[in-house]
């Protein structure tokens, strides 16, 4: 008998009773967290079959998801659907969209599908092949235009995507390459945005516009702030002294523009959600010249 | 070999040095398997026994006497893992013999082989698994590595291991809903 392949063995039956163990653990624990979040888990038997996940702590949409939608999502705010759909499992917020699909189940790899639809010459419009809608008809999803990261990952594969504001949904119509689906979300993804009032700001030749908080990330908007500067140093503190920097993943998180009429307008995304959110908060924002902007807000 | 060692002898930093042991009584367990049950069983099911015997020792770490013969405990627990090996392969084989001149399992340890047998299924299944799944699997749940640290072994980033932790924990849980 060979001792190595004895230790490998041992090893790997060890390692199956640590996780068996860990995950009887996981899942008491997840239920607790959920109860204490107030979060709706609901267990969804539909035509399409999405349910909702009571265990799994993971990252499920790859290097792109943002830290705010990681601890939503690791609070089990994340929709799995049955084995036999193209769909592996997807989050929906009115600021994040993340959505993986099943290689196998595509009966397309990667490459294929980028060499057959993203493979275009200079000039020539890139082909939509991925058009996910709400039951209204709106579009929440296209592979061109709000479309973040693209990966692939043991036969999945990833879309994420950020947006101003991502409609409503009661359903995702989705169609890929012509293999359709319709999935449900979860009545916990079709919260309402909530908002934010200004209480004070150290600036005041600069105008507070709006604040709004989802479930995976949190926006302010301002006008006429001349001078403001995407700052690392930007973040948002909570009452309980928890920082949240911009997710500043792409530019559909923030921007700074100035328009025709001359007024300098900003936005940004911070990885703030409901679940860590307090009814005050501090805004820490900086000038070219790094001097500190202070808001504070409440709800 | 020195079969004639304490449990003591195996402790390395507060936890049994299980390389050392296997290294060490792969053989003692082996010449007790094969008078035990000669050419009956292939030598695939010899590897399951030893290592299901390794495994129900480090299952039962907080019950050993230190000051016991390592290679008692590993006796005993061998002839128990072999007579169910048997049973369950309906092996039709006489080891009365062997009942007096091994040790018995009077320890109280729990050997569990219903757990063993579903472990065993699992680990089959693992098995296939692509050899960084496997590696990513081992640090985190035997050696006790983090995630950082993992990912920095294998050049991957952060949470492409926990992607990969997350598979392959679904693949248990499938398979122990499955057996219900």
């Amino acid at each position: 008998m060979d001792s190595k392949n004895i230790y490998e063995k041992t090893k790997m039956k060890i390692a199956i009773s640590k996780a068996n163990k860990e995950d009887i653990v996981m899942d008491n624990t997840k239920v607790n967290i959920l109860k204490r979040l107030g979060i709706a888990i609901i267990a969804l038997v539909s035509t399409t079959g999405v349910v909702f996940a009571t265990s799994a702590i993971i990252n499920k949409f790859g290097p792109n998801s943002s830290e705010g939608s990681q601890r939503a999502i690791d609070s089990g705010y994340i929709a799995y659907s049955k084995e036999d759909s193209i769909v592996d499992s997807f989050m929906l917020d009115r600021y994040n969209f993340y959505i993986t699909f099943r290689e196998d189940k595509l009966g397309m790899t990667l490459d294929e599908i980028q060499e057959k639809y993203n493979k275009v010459e200079i000039g020539e419009k890139r082909q939509e092949y991925l058009i996910i809608k709400n039951e209204k008809g709106e579009k929440v999803f296209s592979n061109i235009g709000n479309a973040y990261g693209l990966t692939s990952e043991d036969g999945n594969i990833f879309y994420t995507a950020t947006s101003k504001e991502f409609p409503k949904a009661k359903k995702l119509y989705v169609d890929f390459a012509g293999k359709k689906e319709v999935l449900d979300v979860p009545e916990s993804m079709q919260e309402d945005l909530e908002e934010y009032k200004l209480k004070s700001i150290s600036d005041e030749s600069w105008k507070f516009e709006s604040a709004l908080i989802s479930n995976t990330a949190f926006k302010i908007y301002l006008s006429n702030c001349n001078g403001i500067d995407h700052n690392e140093k930007n973040r948002v503190v909570t009452s309980d002294g928890k920082e949240f920097y911009s997710q500043a993943r792409s530019d559909g998180d923030g921007s700074i523009s100035v328009e025709s009429d001359g007024i300098v307008r900003y936005y940004n995304t911070f990885s703030l959600g409901k679940l860590d959110a307090t009814d005050e908060l501090t805004i820490y924002l900086y000038k070219n010249d790094g001097s500190e902007v202070v808001i504070e807000l409440t709800k | 070999m020195k079969y004639n060692r304490e449990i003591k002898h195996y402790i390395k930093d507060n936890e049994l040095d299980l390389e050392t042991i296997i290294k060490e009584f792969t053989p003692y367990i082996s010449k007790v398997i094969d008078n035990m049950v000669h050419d009956y069983l292939n030598d695939e099911d010899k590897e399951e026994i030893a290592s299901d015997v390794f495994f129900i020792l480090w299952n039962n770490k907080e019950k050993l006497d230190v000051n016991r013969l390592m290679s008692s405990y590993l006796a005993g627990i061998t002839k128990n893992v072999v007579k169910e090996k048997i049973r369950k392969k309906k092996v039709d084989l006489d080891i009365s013999e062997y009942e007096n001149t091994l040790f018995d399992n009077n320890d109280n340890l729990d050997i569990l082989f219903d757990d063993i047998e579903e472990i065993n299924k699992i680990e089959k299944i693992l098995s296939k698994m692509k050899k960084i799944d496997k590696q990513i699997f081992i640090s985190f749940y035997y050696y006790s590595k983090s995630i950082k640290d993992i990912a920095k072994e294998q050049r991957i980033s952060e949470f492409n291991v926990k992607q990969r932790l997350y598979r392959i924990r679904n693949k248990i849980r499938k398979e122990v809903n499955k057996n219900g």
